[in-house]
């Protein structure tokens, strides 16, 4: 099966597209949640980030997609260090699955089509095939309010797919799906499953046991072959206090 | 159906309670009418008080409407402009505390007798709870669901369409409905400035006449309208946000 989405990111995914963190700092409240992190990922590569809760996997992933600036040190995505720059390149799907209410299921997916402009009935055209890989088949005309915690979860994956960005950042993607759930998921297969061009991806986890199955998004991408790498975060004075 | 008993039994015992006792108190009717006396005026006089509430619920309706269209079109643009709110916001505020009631009769100099001055004083008395709701509900969308948008391609006016408007919605209606309450008594006010119809000029002309029961059966048709004004109001709330949870509704 081809890739889904097209959008203009084309030429960036031909080039592939690394992050590059240098010596991040990152001062919250004053505290340094982020204390000089250094992290390499090459493009087509993929990372789950291991750290106990507050060492933190999401502050980290918010500088990396754009959305935040770090107070020191610099993060590029593609070579590109400016917010707007890492913001085109990066989807980020939030530890919260942040569902809009009063959307389907199906127009929740398909959020990020519409956002570029795409005619809604169109946008539900690309999303509706996906519902059925994922398990979801009968619940697109539902509204979040009456899915389950691991269906929330798998439609927010979708709607992250679906926004087919060159760097995938996945805060805790599967934290509310069961094990059986989780175990289907990952039985994928990655030749039958290819939804995204995503070359790279990354997935912060509290423990390593979680890694290998949050690393699952492998089984949607086309470079199944690549090991998946582990890489703790570094514990800060702060972090160490928790 | 069910809970609208408890009200209507407490209404219909407070009725009962008031006709006895102006009855037992033997107090004249142009004092402090009975209920009796207010149902026969409202039959009586049927064809003077429904001429007038046609009137009103005109000056009402279109007063109204014309409210929450400029009240959510200024909204918007103070949502987006925080200057503009900076300097605007607080001039509505000072705006409220001018009394309607001293309002009017400048409006009715200004703009005449016709429906034009009563359709003003409608809405300035509505406009503002609309405007400050609106305002709030428009800027307390939450800043993950943003942060979510815009990592997917989601640009200002996006986030604004499939964000920021539909969660404003319930503080919308907030201020509507709190609008809706007020419509009533603007009309009223605008026609006390200078008329020759509507329910606040039978009001105005029953007074000296000392025709108690008619002026009370003019309040409750009144009352009657700000009610279905609210109720309509309540009603296209619960068309246009589904997905609020139902036990929310008054
Ligand atoms: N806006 C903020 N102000 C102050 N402290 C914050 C803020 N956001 C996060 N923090 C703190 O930063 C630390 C890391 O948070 P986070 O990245 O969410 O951790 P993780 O995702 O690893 O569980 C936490 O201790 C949290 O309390
Ligand atoms: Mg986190």
């Amino acid at each position: 099966m081809e890739s889904i989405v097209k959008t203009d990111a084309g030429p960036l995914c031909e080039s592939g597209v690394g992050v590059d963190a240098d010596g991040v700092v990152r001062v919250l409240g004053g505290k340094r949640v982020l204390d000089g992190v250094d992290l390499q990922v090459s493009a087509r590569g993929r990372v789950g980030i291991v750290g106990r809760s507050g060492a933190g996997k999401s502050t980290l992933l918010s500088l990396v997609a754009g959305l935040d600036d770090p107070d020191g040190g610099a993060v590029s995505v593609g070579g590109e260090t400016s917010p707007a720059g890492r913001l085109a390149r990066c989807a980020l799907m939030p530890q919260r699955d942040c569902l809009l209410p009063w959307r389907s299921a199906l127009d929740n997916a398909a959020l990020a089509l519409e956002n570029v402009g795409m005619p809604r009935g169109q946008a539900r055209r690309r999303a509706r095939p996906l519902f059925a890989r994922l398990g979801l088949a009968g619940s697109e005309q539902l509204r979040p309010a009456k899915l389950s915690g691991g269906m929330r979860q798998r439609v927010a994956f979708l709607r992250t797919l679906l926004a087919d960005k060159p760097v995938l950042l996945l805060d805790e993607p599967f934290g509310a799906l069961d094990a059986i759930t989780r175990a289907e998921l990952q039985e994928c297969s990655p030749t039958r499953s290819r939804l995204s061009r995503a070359r790279c991806c990354w997935s912060p986890t509290t423990s390593r046991r979680h890694c290998s199955s949050a690393s699952a998004c492998s089984c949607w991408r086309p470079v199944a072959s690549l090991p998946t790498s582990t890489w703790t975060l570094p514990v800060t004075h702060h972090g160490a206090e928790l | 159906m069910r809970r609208a008993w408890p009200p209507l039994a407490l209404l219909a015992a407070m009725i009962g309670i008031w006709e006895l006792i102006v009855r037992a108190a033997h107090v004249p009717d142009y004092l402090f009418p009975t209920p009796s006396a207010v149902a026969s005026s409202l039959a009586g006089d049927s064809g003077l008080l429904g001429r007038a509430t046609l009137v009103t619920v005109r000056e009402i309706v279109i007063g109204y409407l014309f409210a929450v269209a400029v009240a959510l079109l200024i909204a918007v643009l103070l949502h987006f402009s925080a200057a503009l709110r900076r300097a605007l916001l607080p001039i509505l505020v000072i705006s409220q505390t001018v009394p309607t009631v001293l309002l009017a009769p400048i409006l009715a100099i200004l703009l005449g007798y016709g429906i034009e001055p009563k359709l003003v004083v409608v809405a300035v008395v509505c406009f503002f709870p609309i405007v400050v709701n609106a305002v709030d509900g428009l800027g307390s969308a939450d800043p993950e669901l943003v942060r979510m948008m815009r990592t997917l391609h989601g640009g200002r006016l996006a986030i604004f369409r499939r964000v920021e408007l539909p969660g404003a919605l319930p503080a919308i209606f907030s201020g509507a409905r709190i609008a809706a309450t007020y419509a009533a008594v603007g009309a009223v006010f605008g026609e006390w400035a200078g008329s020759s119809s509507g329910l606040g000029f039978v009001i105005l002309q029953a007074q000296p006449a000392l025709e108690t029961a008619r002026i009370a059966a003019a309040v409750l048709i009144l009352s009657a309208l700000a009610l279905c004004l609210y109720a309509l109001v309540s009603l296209a709330e619960r068309l246009l946000i589904p997905w609020q949870p139902e036990a929310h509704h008054a």
